[in-house]
């Protein structure tokens, strides 16, 4: 094993869960003692301060969401209620993402907060075989979201030199990658694949350009096993998988262990850092535990958060639980499938079908022909659902083989999905993963409420 | 070293940093380093021996004009 904290990634079952169990009553201790956002809700809920005997009786506590926390913040400016330490003790802070102040969640950090969560960050890089020493790319441009902090202290826990990459075009990231050679880099999948058309409409392989290049992080995105495949191959490095959001101490608390985000021909397991966060996969309508394989909502509690703590905080994203033998790591910590997560708040419904974009991203990327897509939903002329998806080509192609890649792709989205879709060839470089490759590409548009609005149906 | 001497040695880098932290007048400017460097001790001890890690609210004191 490729251990970064020994004594604890040597735990076994029985004494994680004790010692999760042991800093869970501690810190619902102190929560409930600073806290008057839980203790309210909790008081409401029939609770009292007390000792817990099982880390099962978490479920006794409400769950939170982001509506509660934005209301929060929005009646007691800027860090809400929640925040339960005086605010001359914020440090750092973390911004969800969103588009205007009113609906980005804050999440205030001591300086405990900030030293923990680089901690746990540099945990995904390290189990990535990043050494003291390396020279690491990153590729998310730097701004008050997760980005900033948890990387940069993250890579600094290592050894590592934080070498930022991510507020230029691809083309220039080339550019300064080949400037200084790298050891690791963090990427989000799509920039990934964009970073790799550009270097092969060039004629060239990003593995001869970068022959250093040892290992590549991901996050932020689901992705299909023939893609992590192609893009190993390609930049001949390994790939990992990391999970963190601004909720969860604004950095990862999972990643791959050292076997990777595909393990064989398998999907990688996401370890959960469980020294620090209480992790349950619920069913999204009735909260109960859902089986080990079955998909569920991941609801966090960060037990060893100072400032504005989150406990039992439904994230709405969608997961798919692995038991912690099925891995062969021998680390004895639960995890999820990598490559997975997606939002539940993704799903359309498309012509009576719920679509998750992430089975579409399965389809469309399993052929090397396609180098992006960008798909729109919005109504057609007489009153019905119209899915268009714009195919942009990685490589030129005459008209019969472009017009059998589509065909063939029509029939397996038909297939699987359920849902016939409107296909349309387009350059590459027009698709907005490339015009704004800085940003996290939203591949779909659903244009029907606004069509409605306007009358337009 | 030893685990427990590791363990020590941090817990005396957390002492000695929050023992600075107290630190004001013309030495007020250390202080928030002192912070750090209690708070950097902290999570490294956290990260070998979770039971001997605690809160470190009682360091961060209040707001003070320079």
């Amino acid at each position: 094993m490729r251990m970064m904290h020994p004594n604890l990634e040597r735990l076994d079952r029985a004494e994680l869960e004790a010692l999760k169990l042991r800093r869970l009553n501690r810190f619902l201790e102190r929560v409930w003692a600073t806290n008057p956002f839980y203790r309210e809700r909790w008081r409401a809920a029939g609770l009292a301060p007390g000792g817990l005997d099982s880390l099962d009786r978490i479920r006794d506590f409400p769950v939170i969401d982001k509506a509660d926390l934005l209301a929060d913040q929005e009646a007691s400016p800027p860090y809400g209620t929640r925040l339960g330490v005086p605010p001359e003790h914020v440090y750092e802070i973390t911004l969800s993402s969103g588009t205007s102040g009113n609906t980005q969640e804050v999440h205030p950090h001591t300086p405990r907060d900030a030293q923990l969560r680089g901690i746990l960050h540099s945990l995904a890089f390290w189990w990535a075989g990043a050494h003291p020493g390396d020279i690491l790319a990153h590729h998310v441009g730097v701004s008050n979201s997760a980005s900033h902090g948890s990387f940069h202290r993250g890579f600094r826990a290592i050894g590592s030199m934080p070498y930022l990459v991510g507020y230029a075009g691809f083309e220039k990231r080339i550019e300064l990658m080949q400037s200084f050679g790298i050891d690791v880099m963090y990427v989000m999948p799509s920039a990934l694949n964009g970073l790799t058309q550009l270097c092969e409409s060039r004629g060239v392989q990003p593995r001869d350009l970068f022959p250093k290049l040892r290992s590549m992080v991901m996050s932020g995105e689901a992705w299909p096993i023939d893609f992590v495949e192609r893009m190993e191959e390609a930049w001949g490095a390994q790939i990992f998988e990391g999970y963190g959001a601004s909720q969860t101490y604004g950095g990862f608390v999972m990643s791959n262990c050292e076997r990777g985000a595909v393990d064989g021909r398998a999907r990688g397991v996401l370890h959960w850092y469980e020294w620090a966060v209480l992790l349950e996969v619920l069913h999204p309508d009735t909260l109960e535990p859902v089986a080990a394989g079955e998909p569920g909502e991941l609801v966090v509690t960060l037990f060893e958060k100072e400032a504005s703590p989150l406990v039992r905080f439904r994230t709405r994203d969608k997961v798919v639980l692995v038991p912690w033998a099925e891995c062969s790591c021998g680390r004895q910590l639960d995890g999820l499938e990598a490559g997975t997560i997606s939002r539940w708040d993704d799903m359309l419904k498309i012509k009576g079908e719920n679509v998750f974009p992430n089975q579409v991203d399965e389809i469309v990327f399993a052929r090397p022909e396609i180098g992006e897509y960008q798909a729109r939903v919005t109504i057609g002329g007489r009153g019905r659902d119209v899915a268009e998806i714009q195919v942009g080509l990685s490589e030129p192609l005459s008209d019969d083989a472009a017009a059998a890649l589509l065909g063939s792709l029509r029939d397996e989205l038909k297939k699987r999905v359920n849902v016939s879709f409107d296909l349309v060839p387009v350059p590459l470089d027009s698709l907005p993963a490339y015009t704004t490759p800085d940003i996290k590409p939203r591949r779909w548009t659903d244009e029907r409420q606004q069509r409605l609005k306007e009358g337009g149906a | 070293m030893t685990d427990a001497e590791v363990i020590a040695a941090l817990k005396e880098i957390r002492r000695l940093g929050k023992e600075l932290s107290a630190l004001d007048g013309d030495h007020l400017a250390l202080r928030n380093r002192a912070i750090e460097i209690a708070a950097t001790a902290e999570v490294m001890l956290w990260s070998l021996a979770p039971d001997e890690s605690e809160w470190l609210d009682g360091i961060y004191g209040e707001r003070e004009d320079a």
